[in-house]
Formats: C-alpha cells, sequence, structure tokens
C-alpha cells in the first residue's frame, strides 16, 4: 500500500508567529463548535450525568445518584456482553463486506470508463436511499419462507432453504447480508467522489509501466482512496456498533437472543422496561468502545492526525 | 476485451440485487394485501392507485412534505459550510488540543442519538424551541457537524500539500485558499457530503418524534411512522407512504449525481 | 355479571364532583387552556380513532365552552412521550396509561396520575363492570401493590385472544368447531393431512407466542394460581373489591414478597410440553418462526391456513378478508365442560394526570368514554368494548358475532385471563426469548420453566 503514494500527503502548515495566526483554527473551528456543543455536547452531558442515576424514565423522582451502579450492574449482567458479542459478530458483514462491495464496482466504472456509468451509478446507490424501517420490512418479505420469491427461487432450483430470520444459526448472519445491502452504497459515493481527486497522470504512468486493470488498481487507486477507505471503515464501525433499525423491523433480538446487540438491549432497557438510567449506561459505554475504535481505525490507515 | 465483459456482468447484477427491494416497495404499493402475501413478484391484478392516494390525504403527507424540505434544506447548506470550516481547521492547521477537539467532534458519530435526545428534549424545553422547525434544524446540523468534519478534514487532507503552499505563496489568505482552491479542489466529496446530509435529514424520524409533539412540525418519516400503525394491517397503503418518501431522493440523487459523474467523464483532474 | 347491572347507568352529576382533599391532584401550569380538554390514546385508526373522537364532538355539545382535542398514538410512543411530557407540565388532561409496570405503576409512584375511587363511587363504575377486570386497573395508594386498592383508570375497550376460522375450509374438509383440546388436536391434525397450513401465527417478531403458550397454560391453570402470578402476592381468591371498600388499601403482601406460586409449576412444564408435542406433530404453519405476526394475519385473510391464533382487535381485518367465511372460536378446555382462562384482559385504561386543570370535567368525560353512547359507536366499529355484549347487537355466523358470544361467555365464567410478560417487570424480553428456543428446540419443557423462575424470582431481590 506505500508504494506509489500519488503527491506529497503532507498538508501545509499555517508558519508559527503572530498571536492572530495561532488563534487562526480556532476561529474556523468556532462556529461549527458553538452549535455542536450546545445541541449535540450538551445533551449527551446530561445522558452520562442520567447514566449515574437510577432513574426510571418516567418520573425525576427516581433519579437518585448511584455513582457507578449501573455500569456494574451492566458488566455483570449476561445479558450486555450477549449483545455486545453479537455486535462483533456484525463488523465483517457491517464493515468489511459493504466496503468490498463500494470499492469493486466504484473501481471498475472509474478504471475501465464504462459506457452507461450514471445508470449504474443511480443503481448502486439506491439502497442507502431507503429509510431504515422500510429495509427491515422489504427485507421480511423477500426472505419470507412462505410467500417470499427468496426461497422461493431456491425451491425451484432443488434446494431445501432454511427460513433464514428465523433460523437459530443463520438469522444473525442474513442481519448482517441486510446491513451489508443497507451500507455499501454509502461506501460507493465516497470512493467514487474519492476517485475523482486522483490525479490522472498517476495512471498514465502506471500504462506505461506495463501496469495491467489490477495492478493499477493495487499501485494507484487503493492508495489514493487511503483517506476515504478510513472514513468508510471507521463509519462502518459505528453503524456495526451502533447497529438497531433493520433488527427492531425483522428479529427484535431473536430468535431466543440470537440477533440481540447493544443499542437493542440499551433502548428496551430504556424505554420497555423503565430502567431509563440502566439504558443511559450502556449507550455511554457503547460510545466510548467505538470511539476508541474509529481513532483506532482512522490511525491505522496512517492518519497522522488523529 | 473479455474483463470488460464481466465487469459489466458484475455490475448488471450489483444493480439488480440493489433495485429489487424498490421494486417490490413500489409494486406492494399497488396491491391489496392479500395479493401480496400471495407472492411478492407477481404483477397486482389491477393496480390500486388509491393507496396513493389514502397515504397522501389521510397520511398528511403534503404538510409533512414541505416541512421535509424546509428543514433539508436549512440543515444541509450550513452543515456543508460549517464542515468544511472545522474539516479545514484541522487539516491544515497544527493547532494545541487539536486531537482532542477532533476525538470530541467524533461524539456525534458515536452516542446512540436514542440516548440523547431525552437530555435533548429538555434542553430545548428550556430554549423555548419544542414544537417548532428549529428544534429539528439546530439539532441536525449538529449532529452532522460529526461526519461533515471527519469528511472534509479527509478531504482537504488529501489535496496536494504544494497547491496550498503555491497559494499562500501568491499571498492567498488561508480564508481565501480555503473558498477559492480547497472547495472547488473537493467538490466531488463536497456533494457527495451534501447528498448525505440530505438523506440522512429527509430519513431521521427519532428527533422529530421527541421534540415535536404538534403534527404540524412533523416531516415525512414520522407521517409514516403514524401512518404505519395506523394500517399495520395494509402494508400496500404502507408501501405507498414509502414510496412517497424515497422518490424525492431518487430525484435529489439524480441532481447531484450529474455533478459527480461529470467529473468522471472529464477525466479525473489533473493533480 | 347481570347486563343490566352492567349498562345501569349513574345520571351525569353536572358541575362539581366532591374531588376528596386526599387526591393527589397536581399544581397544574398545564399547556391547556381553560375550557380546552385534551386527551391521548391509541386509537389512532379512523375507526376507532373516529369513534372517540365523535364521544369528544357529543361531549363538547352537553358541555357548553368545553373543547375536546384528541390525538392518537402508537403504543409505544404514546408510552415514551406521556410521562415525559406530563413531567414537563405539558401533558393532556386525559390519557390512556398502560397497566401495571409497564407505565401505569411508575406514573402513579411518580404522582403523575389522579385516583379515580371517589368518581367511581359517584359515578357508579363499580358496579358496571367486572370486578375481576376492574383489578387490572387497581394499585395502592403509594403504588406499590398491583391489582388492589384505587382505582386509577377505566377501560373502554377489551381484549380476548382466540382462534378464526375459515368455515369454508372446515366444510370442505367436514370439520366442526373443536369443544376439548384433544378435538382441538385432532382438528389441526386432519388440516394437515388435508394438505392445509393447520394454527397460522407467526412469531418472527415474537409476541404471538405469548399468546399460543397463554391459551395452552389456560387450560391446565387455575384463576388463583394466575391471579398470584400476575399479582405478584398470594390471592386467595378472586379478586372481587366491593364498591364500599375503594379507598382503603386492603392489607396485601409487600411486592417484595414474591408468591407461593411461581414459574417452576406443573401447568406451566405441561402446557410448554404441549407446545413441543404441536410444533413436533405439524399443528403450525410452516415457516412461522420467520413470519411475522402481521404478515401471518395477512396470510389468513387472504385464505391460507384452516385456524388464525389472533386476538379480539383482528376481527375487523379478517371480516375485510374473509367476510361471510369467517368464524371464531375459544380456546376449548381440556375436558368437556371444564374452564379455560383466556389471554385478554381490559383495553389500555383511561387515566386523568396530575396536568388536568380540571380533574372533575376529566372525570366526567371519563364517564362519558363508557358511556352507553360509547359502548353502542364501539360495536358499530366491529370492536369489542368493555362490559358484556347485549344480545340484540349479536349477529349469529358472522364473526363478530362469534366474537361477541364468546366473550360474553368467557365474561359470565371469570375466564378472562392475563398476559403472561405482566408477571414481572421487564419480563417480555426475557419470556419470549424462552418461548422463541422452546419453539426452536433448543430448550426442554424443564429448562423453560426454571429459565422463567430464574427471572421471575430475581425480579423480587
Amino acid at each position: 500500500m506505500e508504494t506509489t503514494v500519488p503527491s506529497s500527503q503532507s498538508v501545509p502548515r499555517a508558519k508559527r508567529g503572530s498571536w492572530g495566526s495561532l488563534l487562526e483554527p480556532y476561529f474556523y473551528l468556532l462556529p461549527g463548535l458553538l452549535v455542536f456543543t450546545i445541541f449535540l455536547a450538551v445533551p449527551v452531558a446530561g445522558a452520562v450525568v442520567l447514566s449515574l442515576t437510577a432513574w426510571n424514565g418516567v418520573s425525576w423522582n427516581t433519579a437518585a445518584f448511584v455513582g457507578l451502579d449501573n455500569y456494574l450492574t451492566a458488566f455483570r449482567d449476561q445479558r450486555f456482553w450477549v449483545a455486545l458479542w453479537h455486535n462483533l459478530l456484525l463488523i465483517p458483514y457491517f464493515v468489511i463486506l459493504p466496503a468490498i462491495l463500494g470499492l469493486v464496482p466504484a473501481a471498475i466504472v472509474h478504471q475501465m470508463k464504462i459506457r452507461g456509468a450514471a445508470i449504474f451509478q443511480a443503481g448502486l446507490f439506491l439502497p442507502y436511499i431507503m429509510p431504515g424501517v422500510l429495509i427491515g420490512v422489504v427485507w421480511r418479505w423477500l426472505l419470507n419462507p412462505v410467500f417470499g420469491p427468496v426461497n422461493d427461487v431456491l425451491e425451484r432450483l432443488g434446494f431445501t432453504p432454511p427460513t433464514w430470520l428465523g433460523d437459530f444459526r443463520l438469522a444473525l448472519p442474513t442481519i448482517g447480508m441486510i446491513g451489508a445491502w443497507a451500507a455499501y452504497g454509502f461506501c460507493y459515493v465516497v470512493f467514487v467522489a474519492g476517485m475523482q481527486k486522483i490525479p490522472a497522470d498517476l495512471y498514465d504512468a502506471a500504462r506505461l509501466d506495463g501496469a495491467n486493470g489490477w495492478q493499477e488498481f493495487l499501485a494507484v487507486t487503493l492508495p489514493g482512496l487511503r483517506r476515504e477507505i478510513a472514513v468508510v471503515l471507521s463509519v462502518n464501525l459505528i453503524n456495526a456498533l451502533r447497529a438497531f433499525d433493520v433488527i427492531k423491523a425483522t428479529t427484535d433480538g431473536g430468535p431466543g437472543d440470537r440477533t440481540s446487540v447493544l443499542a437493542l438491549y440499551m433502548i428496551n432497557s430504556a424505554f420497555g422496561s423503565n430502567r431509563a438510567g440502566y439504558g443511559m449506561a450502556i449507550a455511554v459505554f457503547l460510545a466510548v468502545v467505538t470511539l476508541v475504535l474509529s481513532l483506532l481505525v482512522l490511525r491505522v490507515f496512517g492518519d497522522d492526525n488523529a | 476485451m473479455p474483463k470488460r465483459w464481466i465487469a459489466y456482468v458484475l455490475l448488471i447484477v450489483g444493480c439488480l440485487v440493489a433495485i429489487v427491494p424498490f421494486i417490490i416497495t413500489v409494486f406492494a404499493s399497488l396491491k391489496t394485501m392479500p395479493e401480496l402475501v400471495q407472492g411478492v413478484f407477481r404483477l397486482p391484478e389491477d393496480p390500486i392507485w388509491d393507496n396513493y392516494r389514502q397515504a397522501w390525504v389521510q397520511g398528511r403527507f403534503g404538510r409533512f412534505f414541505l416541512n421535509s424540505g424546509i428543514v433539508a434544506v436549512a440543515v444541509v447548506i450550513p452543515s456543508v459550510l460549517l464542515s468544511a470550516m472545522t474539516g479545514y481547521a484541522f487539516a491544515r492547521f497544527k493547532f494545541r488540543g487539536s486531537n482532542l477537539l477532533f476525538a470530541y467532534f467524533l461524539i456525534g458519530m458515536v452516542v446512540p442519538l436514542q440516548a440523547m435526545v431525552v437530555p435533548l428534549y429538555y434542553l430545548l424545553r428550556e430554549m423555548g424551541l419544542l414544537d417548532s422547525l428549529w428544534a429539528l434544524i439546530l439539532p441536525q446540523i449538529a449532529l452532522s457537524m460529526s461526519f461533515g468534519t471527519l469528511l472534509m478534514r479527509q478531504a482537504f487532507a488529501s489535496v496536494p500539500g504544494e497547491i496550498g503552499e503555491a497559494a499562500t505563496l501568491d499571498g492567498a489568505t488561508s480564508w481565501q485558499t480555503l473558498w477559492q482552491i480547497m472547495m472547488p479542489l473537493s467538490r466531488p466529496l463536497i456533494g457527495t457530503l451534501a447528498l448525505l446530509f440530505f438523506i440522512w435529514t429527509w430519513n431521521e424520524f427519532l428527533l422529530p418524534l421527541v421534540v415535536n409533539i404538534d403534527p404540524s412540525y412533523h416531516t415525512l418519516p414520522l407521517g409514516l411512522l403514524y401512518f404505519q400503525q395506523r394500517y399495520t394491517s395494509n402494508l400496500p397503503v404502507l408501501a405507498a407512504g414509502a414510496t412517497i418518501i424515497f422518490l424525492p431522493l431518487t430525484v435529489i440523487f439524480l441532481l447531484f449525481q450529474r455533478q459527480l459523474v461529470r467529473g468522471l467523464t472529464q477525466g479525473a483532474l489533473k493533480g | 355479571m347481570d347486563r343490566r347491572d352492567l349498562l345501569k347507568r349513574t345520571g351525569i352529576v353536572a358541575g362539581s364532583v366532591a374531588a376528596g382533599a386526599t387526591l393527589p391532584v397536581g399544581v397544574s401550569v398545564a399547556a391547556a387552556q381553560a375550557g380546552t380538554l385534551t386527551f391521548w390514546d391509541t386509537l389512532n385508526d379512523p375507526i376507532r380513532g373516529g369513534v372517540v373522537e365523535a364521544l369528544g364532538d357529543s361531549f363538547e355539545q352537553a358541555n357548553a365552552g368545553v373543547q375536546v382535542e384528541h390525538r392518537g398514538w402508537t403504543t409505544e410512543e404514546l408510552t415514551s412521550t406521556l410521562p415525559r411530557s406530563v413531567e414537563g407540565n405539558q401533558g393532556p388532561d386525559v390519557s390512556q396509561v398502560n397497566n401495571g409496570e409497564s407505565l401505569m405503576g411508575p406514573m402513579i409512584r411518580g404522582g403523575q396520575l389522579v385516583s379515580l375511587s371517589d368518581y367511581a363511587t359517584e359515578y357508579g363504575w363499580n358496579d358496571r363492570f367486572a370486578a375481576g377486570l376492574q383489578a387490572r386497573n387497581r394499585y395502592s395508594a403509594d403504588g406499590r401493590v398491583f391489582g388492589a386498592g384505587h382505582l386509577w383508570g377505566i377501560s373502554a375497550e377489551s381484549e380476548i385472544v382466540g382462534f378464526y376460522y375459515n368455515r369454508q375450509i372446515f366444510a370442505d374438509n367436514g370439520l366442526a368447531v373443536p369443544t376439548t383440546v384433544a378435538e382441538f388436536e385432532t382438528l389441526l391434525g386432519a388440516l394437515r393431512e388435508a394438505g392445509q397450513e393447520p394454527l397460522v401465527f407467526g412469531n418472527l417478531d415474537k409476541w404471538q407466542a405469548i399468546h399460543l403458550f397463554g391459551e395452552i397454560h389456560g387450560t391446565m391453570t387455575t384463576r388463583e394460581f394466575l391471579d398470584s402470578l400476575i399479582y405478584r402476592r398470594d390471592v386467595d381468591a378472586p379478586l372481587a373489591t366491593p364498591a364500599g371498600t375503594l379507598g382503603a388499601t386492603p392489607a396485601a403482601a409487600s411486592v417484595a414478597t414474591p408468591p407461593s406460586v411461581g414459574f417452576e409449576d406443573p401447568s406451566i412444564v405441561n402446557a410448554a410440553a404441549k407446545v413441543i408435542e404441536w410444533r413436533d406433530a405439524g399443528y403450525f404453519m410452516n415457516g412461522f418462526e420467520a413470519t411475522s405476526g402481521d404478515d401471518a394475519t395477512a396470510l389468513f385473510t387472504s385464505g391460507v391456513g384452516g385456524v388464525l391464533l389472533q386476538g379480539s382487535w383482528a376481527a375487523a381485518q379478517v371480516q375485510e378478508g374473509l367476510g361471510e367465511n369467517a368464524g371464531f372460536f375459544l380456546m376449548p378446555p381440556l375436558e368437556s365442560g371444564g374452564t379455560v382462562l383466556h389471554v385478554g384482559g381490559v383495553g389500555i385504561p383511561y387515566s386523568i394526570t396530575t396536568n388536568a386543570d380540571d380533574p372533575d370535567l376529566a372525570a366526567k368525560f371519563l364517564d362519558h368514554l363508557v358511556s352507553e353512547e360509547a359502548f353502542n359507536l364501539f360495536i358499530e366499529a366491529g370492536s369489542l368494548p368493555a362490559g358484556e355484549i347485549p344480545a340484540d347487537k349479536i349477529q349469529p355466523n358472522t364473526v363478530s358475532g362469534d366474537l361477541y358470544t364468546s366473550w360474553n361467555a368467557a365474561l359470565e365464567a371469570d375466564a378472562i385471563g392475563h398476559y403472561l410478560d405482566w408477571a414481572a417487570p421487564d419480563f417480555y424480553d426475557p419470556l419470549t426469548a424462552a418461548l422463541q428456543e422452546l419453539l426452536g428446540g433448543q430448550m426442554t419443557a424443564d429448562q423453560f420453566a426454571t429459565t422463567l423462575q430464574e427471572f421471575y424470582a430475581a425480579s423480587f431481590a
């Protein structure tokens, strides 16, 4: 990957000097920081505070301070660990698979100068437009063993198809595949946009060196997309750890607890079982894990700032 | 070239897998419920366009459509501009606390929205913003800042260093460099960012659900949610409602896409 | 219960009703303006929502200067929005509040609801509704004991789970409505033989298995056992709270003391074994584990399958799909003449919140929601109102006729059971998960009972 990284990855740094230029970056940050802090960081801080209480989500008179009790409860809660484990099992499906599914067609369209690129582009991106709630409903129909087309086709071909979402072993991988379907369009557009900035002369140079399409991909496209890959992987990772919509609309964590994930457990605890403080603690834990892992991904992909 | 042939097959299969669920939704929206469970792929015998009329009129989708449009525009433009500025700050300057501040911005992506909407509700209540479009716009901009900052930082950081240096030597201030050089150079990514912001805002349903009790300030997905409960037994009408929501997004995407594809066919930028 | 008692209407007491100084009437700076009465519920479909909106209109006409505003929500959203807005003084005057620990208990303990006990005496609600059903809307004054004490809500509708059947398929195969569990099993076996899906239900989204198990368990249990399990304290006799003792909290055991009954009961184990037996015998629809409850209902209404497991709320949908071919029957007893406790109960009750400007007016409106006018409107809408259905409203050989007859019989026999997920706070998840494990062959009947008992016992800790 380090081979022919195009031009300089470094960025011009402002010269150190007057106070004005020292303050310059903060000037750019200020407006965004202000909106972000008021409407996002303050509520998040509120959630952190609530995670230290026994609040039931119904009335404030239950919001007694309990210190780290909720966190300790979570660490002793088997359902919490099962849910976290399922999140980790979803990572290959939610993170790596969509990245590949987005990268391959993007590279094909970009490198091969495919005709009708616009049509393919529109078609491939479409899943990302579908609202999360609807994705679950539609795939529930597609995979239904009684009236769904997937099993219908498999039966005609002579197979005995499984019940997918109702199968104790296959439910989680099935959720994973639906998640990959829902996410790859995002990866695809980010990669397509990122490829636009790769200088064309790098491809010319590679071709002069006698590189074939695959070698061009390895030597030019992939290194040129390094920063987009970092973005895509970290966002996918965040989605894997926050997965909720599709599961809620299909299995609701079942069969048994085989597709239970942290966000679902958090929401069911907080709002279904009136343990809002506990739910907040799970959310905070989840956020910290996610933040650490995504910063790690950004760093692994040679990001000098993170 | 045989490889070209394989490429086309791959792309066509990919498109089919992507599109089939949409076709099913649109088919479903024209069927009766019994027809639907007789076979998802069977064509409706007698397309029921009335499902759309029902969705539009009874779901009050007209009003929600307008709200969704206003909110989306009011979110996307400031979000892109503010993200460009914060992303630029992280990409171009080395300053005290930059790592920490960057991680701070990422908080918006890693905290489950479900956990922070409740405190947000009380915050907006104190500010007197509940039951207004502001209650949707301002938090949504804040939410967008996380991904926007991440993407724009990556975009600006990958602009070849000499370009910025050349501009500085020509006497351009960092402000001029951002808007006159960096932004045009990153046009495909900025277009992508705007598109993604639009989709996220358009499809967001939890935020309006919590902060706006008054239906006058609801957006389309929330309309769909209520509509869904009202018609759990009538999935076709629900499918019609869903189609009303994603069709405009498809149009928006096609408009944005022209920007992206133009870059593509004109050949990549010469560094 | 006598129908005349049920339908006996006390005259509407105009003006102020003694609101008892002990009632937790909150200081209310509510959003509602003077003269506006807002009420929230889960009747968000045009039909049932239309009923309560019509009732709002007639209330406005009878009470000059009063404006009634209705808002229909989804159950889930009402449950999450209501306490937050009452806490923030933005809540409605009247709202449906989910029974039990899901919402009513916590809201009482949070001082967000107004006790209805005095209003119940005033308006004679206690004489009109079956005590066993009213008990589900009762809590002690401090909100710690469920099933007795103050009345905190009244239900305008009822619910009962049973079996819809396809008359055409029954006729084609020479089948008849079963009168015992054994006959039911023979029937389901015959349907399977005939190439029909026998029992249609869908458990992908989990909730229908509670009804399946509850109905089977209902044939093997007793009133005392089930009430004690659900009310979480020993209930020696069927809960009947005489009208006179309403204000007092009976000397019931504290919730922290588990009842002597639990899930490791032969009735639970046997019912679980029966579920496995039925699954192995092929009585369930193929693919039930991967079909959602709503999709299964849609399948049945499109003509698939002989019998559908569903609640009374699906009657209108089944009627629309199958028309004259639809019928309804309740779970038959183990032996002819035996009793079965059916899954069901009261519809989500209406309560008065402490945001209400004028609780007396709100109570008057509650009385209007359970008036004869309301009763008849709900019947016209094909819904199951609270109370016995008069014979002249029952059309034989229709699905609603079957439903009303079944309901009256169950009411008569005090045979309305409970939803098992009420047994403990947070019980829905473990119960539905265990049922899926049981149905999926991942768990034996004994393991099923042990798992649930562990969770049940822990909920008293």
